[in-house]
């Protein structure tokens, strides 16, 4: 498996941007369109790993549904054609409510995707509109139907929690709604205000107070609860699934595997080395054509930082870490490195130490933040 | 007429903002040592931070020649001296080495409570006076009024008091003939062996330690060998000058001249302020009579943000002092934030000043305790203690008494503002003395106050209740013994000593439940929950609970998040770094600034 990618290809349009959103994605006319596919497609053929085996495909953005069904087939004929992906292997699309007819649903099963992750993200009309998304509650609902009618079996929704003004209750009734539709998996996030967006601007301001804590953990905990209720397993922080339904994409990033990332502002992973891609549209368009695009930032991490990252994103996992086995790996004892951390976490509740294996706690999930950034101290 | 009749030294006295830096400006460039194009406004206050705050704390001397109307050529050195209340001392080492004083002021204002207090020092001196009414071009000048209440409240014949407005260079011909009529010359003599006034020095990298010096008998010239007279200190003269403003290198200064003096000496206890120098071969019998020895009155901990920078901090502190002589420092350890110094200041104000200064000029970062006056504890055994620091205070059993110094204020207010002003003084502790009138609608209230009282925003809140109008100034007036107590904060069981402080025992519940909740407010929720307690020896007279953090996701982590994720937390954990912790509880450095704003209003 450790050959294998992870791809993830970045569509960067949409027709209104969100305001919380922090993804390069912005409204384009059609022939920038095209413009910005036909880059797409010279910047995956020209990889340099061309040839290699592919494990999972997950296309995001942006609002990937609103490509046309030619269009998504031109990138995926480009990725057939230079990555070797096997025939039941995993294929996301990011979709938004009310961008998706029938026939593209049919369209999307046909080119080999076998997974749809729909940005929904409240059923509340009112938090809706506060989000500024374009679609209303109903539409989520008609186009869940419209993937499952379709044949779809693996469907993700997100739903975001701690919207301002949402109260618990608003938030459970979002969430029992979306359970009540019977997707395999959920994506549940608190509402992260990001500098830089349209929120972040207004937090600056002083035009959004940041939402209590106590009721995000209060959110939390209760999306724990319901989901568990249901049937759902808690395998990631902000990730809920059916037995058997973990999104395999996703996996591969917090098993600190290697991927690639295609698109305006994609982030690639491979052998410690991290990358992003250009977030600028010409700069992208211009390398793309020539067979390189430029890097936006690129990290080259010390096998010890490579550990303690390996450590912290396994810990967002219901595996947790062995220590013997990150030992083994990176030869370097993990105790002498994070030991304290470990022992310091673990008595203020943050960890579970049973059976060799390190695991967060609820607590732990809670303030996840706390526990990488006691890693990273170790790490330092 | 020789050399020494034609010398006249003097300075210039004036509450803040009654023009006395633009009137010094006036008469360098009357005098033709500035050009104009030269000059930048307010030549004589040197440092950044002076003329932001539009006052002078350092003085400086400059040399100037006039030639008067009687036809000769005067040789005036002008000593500026700072305005506010604090410096005190250092008005009064520069008064000593004057024979007159220009008192300048506002012709709108009038007199004010720096005025009274400046005049006050200058007479102590016996220094001649003379009134200058300045800002005289602004609309509302009473120059009548102004003179009235010179004479009434600083009891100084000003009939002939002269009219200026130094910004639009009005009057500044009066002025310095006045200066050279009025003001005596000189008296020493040239005879006699050497002595010379250190009043002030400053540092310079390549010649070392610039002694500013009147030289009162005798004369002083390269080659010279000089001993101090206090320190027993000698060395040789390497070099003599004037300043015009800028230093400038002469053969000789001479009986009654002002001027600077270096001897290539790099320790800044060797040359101290105050001393006398005289010739080593040739020595006088008796030093000058000293500079009136002013105490710090305020204390308070400076430590570095970052523990690995407390020599740097020293290094600082030890090149402030060059320029600053009130200024007393010693090492001292706190058990929340490590190595500091623990620094003694004139007042409030200097110790803004200095922290400032330390942070601007010297890049250092700090955290303050909150200052603290020096209290006279007796213990059962009659034993006294002079306490300048919370974290010495003794156990509670073992104190009889605790006595805290006491200050004589005045204020000057207009009338309408009197209730207001005694409000604030009683609030603060202090006891009525006087009410006057000044002239027919201003008031001069006099209170003793305890000194503690006035150290934390005492003058902004006079300032805030008076629109401004009020000014204060005031003088150490004595040792009172009242019911006072040490108050500790304890964060989770843990003593703060950084945080404990001494207060009057009927307000110390209400100052302990004040802090405490700020504390709450400023310390940010950790792992697990923080208790903070404020107690008096074993009894808690205030609590809070800060909760224990409850959500801190990282929500969302794929690909492109991991390095930004990273990123974040680690500038995190740097901000985190240059917190203080006792025990594991993080705290913050806005934490140790509440107890300065605690418990006043």
């Amino acid at each position: 498996m450790s050959s294998e990618f992870a791809i993830y290809v970045h569509i960067p349009f949409c027709m209104r941007k969100c305001p919380y959103c922090d993804f390069v994605s912005r409204p384009v006319d059609r022939a920038q369109r095209s413009q910005y596919l036909e880059a797409l497609s010279h910047e995956i053929g020209n990889s340099p790993w061309h040839g290699s085996r592919a494990h999972t495909l997950f296309v995001g953005g942006g609002t990937p549904s609103e490509l046309t069904g030619d269009e998504i087939e031109q990138i995926a004929e480009a990725l057939s054609k230079t990555f070797s992906f096997s025939p039941d292997a995993e294929w996301t699309i990011e979709c938004n409510p009310a961008t998706v007819s029938p026939p593209s649903c049919d369209r999307l099963l046909e080119l080999g995707f076998n997974r749809v992750s729909l940005g929904v993200q409240s059923f509340d009309d009112r938090h809706l509109s506060r989000l500024g998304r374009i679609h209303s509650s109903q539409d989520a609902i008609e186009t869940y139907q419209l993937f499952r009618d379709a044949g779809f079996e693996n469907i993700n929704l997100d739903l975001i929690f701690g919207i301002p003004g949402q109260t618990c209750e608003e938030w459970l009734s979002d969430l029992e709604t979306g359970i009540d539709l019977g997707p395999e998996h959920l994506a549940l996030y608190s509402l992260t205000v990001e500098p830089g967006t349209e929120f972040g601007q207004l937090r600056d301001q002083g035009l959004l107070e940041p939402v209590d804590q106590d009721l995000l953990g209060d959110m939390y905990e209760a999306a724990m609860d319901t989901t568990q209720g249901a049937g759902y397993q808690h395998y990631e922080i902000s990730s809920f699934s059916l037995p058997g339904f973990e999104c395999e994409h996703n996996l591969f990033y917090w098993n600190n595997s290697r991927y690639l990332g295609f698109g305006i502002a994609a982030a690639s992973y491979v052998g410690g080395r991290r990358w992003t891609s250009t977030s600028d549209w010409d700069d992208y368009l211009q390398g793309a054509a020539k067979g390189s695009v430029p890097e936006a930032s690129k990290q080259e991490l010390a096998p010890r930082k490579v550990m303690a990252e390996e450590a912290i994103l396994r810990l967002r996992t219901r595996g947790g870490i062995v220590a013997s086995e990150l030992s083994d790996k990176y030869a370097r004892e993990f105790d002498e490195l994070f030991g304290d951390s470990v022992s310091f976490l673990t008595h203020h509740g943050l960890l579970d130490c049973t059976d060799s294996r390190i695991r967060l706690t609820r607590k732990g999930k809670l303030l996840c933040a706390e526990v990488w950034s006691e890693f990273l101290r170790a790490d330092a | 007429m020789d050399k020494q009749d034609r010398i006249r030294n003097f300075c210039i006295i004036a509450h803040i903002d009654h023009g006395k830096s633009t009137l010094a400006d006036r008469l360098l460039e009357a005098t033709g040592r500035v050009e104009e194009r030269q000059m930048r406004a307010q030549l004589l206050d040197q440092m950044d931070l002076e003329r932001e705050r539009g006052i002078t704390i350092k003085m400086a001397a400059v040399q100037i020649h006039y030639t008067a109307k009687d036809g000769e050529v005067y040789e005036l050195n002008l000593i500026d001296t700072p305005g506010h209340v604090d410096f005190t001392w250092e008005v009064s080492r520069s008064l000593a080495a004057c024979e007159g004083a220009v008192l300048v002021v506002d012709a709108v204002q009038g007199v004010e409570a720096q005025t009274l207090a400046n005049v006050n020092l200058a007479m102590n001196h016996d220094l001649t006076i003379i009134p200058v009414i300045n800002k005289i071009d602004l609309p509302a000048a009473d120059v009548d009024r102004v003179a009235v209440e010179i004479e009434e409240s600083l009891l100084i014949e000003a009939t002939d008091a002269l009219p200026a407005s130094a910004k639009e260079g009005v009057g500044i011909e009066a002025i310095l003939e006045a200066v050279v009529q009025k003001i005596p010359p000189p008296k020493g003599r040239s005879d006699q062996p050497l002595r010379a006034l250190i009043f002030d020095s400053h540092f310079d990298p390549y010649l070392g330690i610039i002694a500013y010096v009147r030289v009162v008998d005798g004369c002083l010239k390269p080659g010279m060998k000089i001993k101090w007279m206090a320190s027993g200190h000698t060395a040789e003269v390497a070099g003599v000058g004037v300043f015009v403003p800028a230093m400038s290198s002469c053969d000789r200064l001479e009986t009654g001249q002002v001027g600077f003096v270096h001897a290539a000496i790099k320790e800044i206890g060797l040359c101290r302020v105050g001393d006398t120098i005289t010739d080593k071969t040739d020595p006088a019998s008796e030093p000058l009579p000293g500079y009136k020895q002013v105490k710090p009155m305020v204390f308070c901990g400076l430590y570095p943000v970052d523990s690995d920078q407390f020599s740097g901090l020293r290094e600082a502190l030890n090149k402030l002092h060059l320029n600053d002589a009130a200024l007393s420092y010693e090492p001292e350890t706190s058990a929340a934030l490590g190595f500091g110094f623990r620094c003694g200041f004139l007042g409030l104000l200097h110790s803004e000043i200095v922290q400032e200064r330390l942070e601007r000029e010297f890049d250092r970062e700090l955290v303050a305790t909150a200052p603290s006056v020096v209290y006279k504890v007796t213990l059962n055994d009659g034993e006294v203690q002079m306490i300048d620091n919370p974290a010495h205070w003794p156990p509670l059993g073992k104190i009889d008494s605790v006595a805290e110094p006491y200050v004589k204020s005045v204020i000057f207010t207009p009338e309408q503002y009197v209730g207001p002003c005694m409000d604030l003084c009683t609030e603060r502790r202090g006891e009525f003395v006087t009410m006057e009138y000044a002239s027919t609608n201003r008031v001069v209230l006099t209170f003793e106050l305890p000194l503690a009282e006035i150290l934390m925003d005492f003058f902004d809140t006079l300032k805030s209740r008076t629109r401004g109008y009020a000014t204060f100034d005031y003088d150490f007036s004595g040792y009172r013994v009242n019911n006072l107590a040490k108050l500790d904060i304890r964060i989770n069981n843990e003593p703060v000593d950084a945080l404990s402080f001494i207060s009057h025992r009927e307000r110390a519940y209400y100052k302990g439940k004040a802090l405490v909740s700020r504390l709450k407010e400023v310390l940010p929720r950790q792992l697990f929950e923080i208790r903070i307690q404020a107690a008096i020896g074993t009894k808690v007279i205030a609590a809070e609970r800060v909760q224990a953090l409850r959500k801190n996701v990282i929500a969302k982590c794929y690909g492109g998040d991991v390095t930004r994720k990273r990123k974040l937390l680690e500038k995190q954990r740097e901000g985190k770094r240059r917190m203080k912790s006792v025990g594991r509880v993080e705290i913050p450095q806005e934490a140790f600034l509440s107890v300065l704003k605690v418990g006043n209003e």
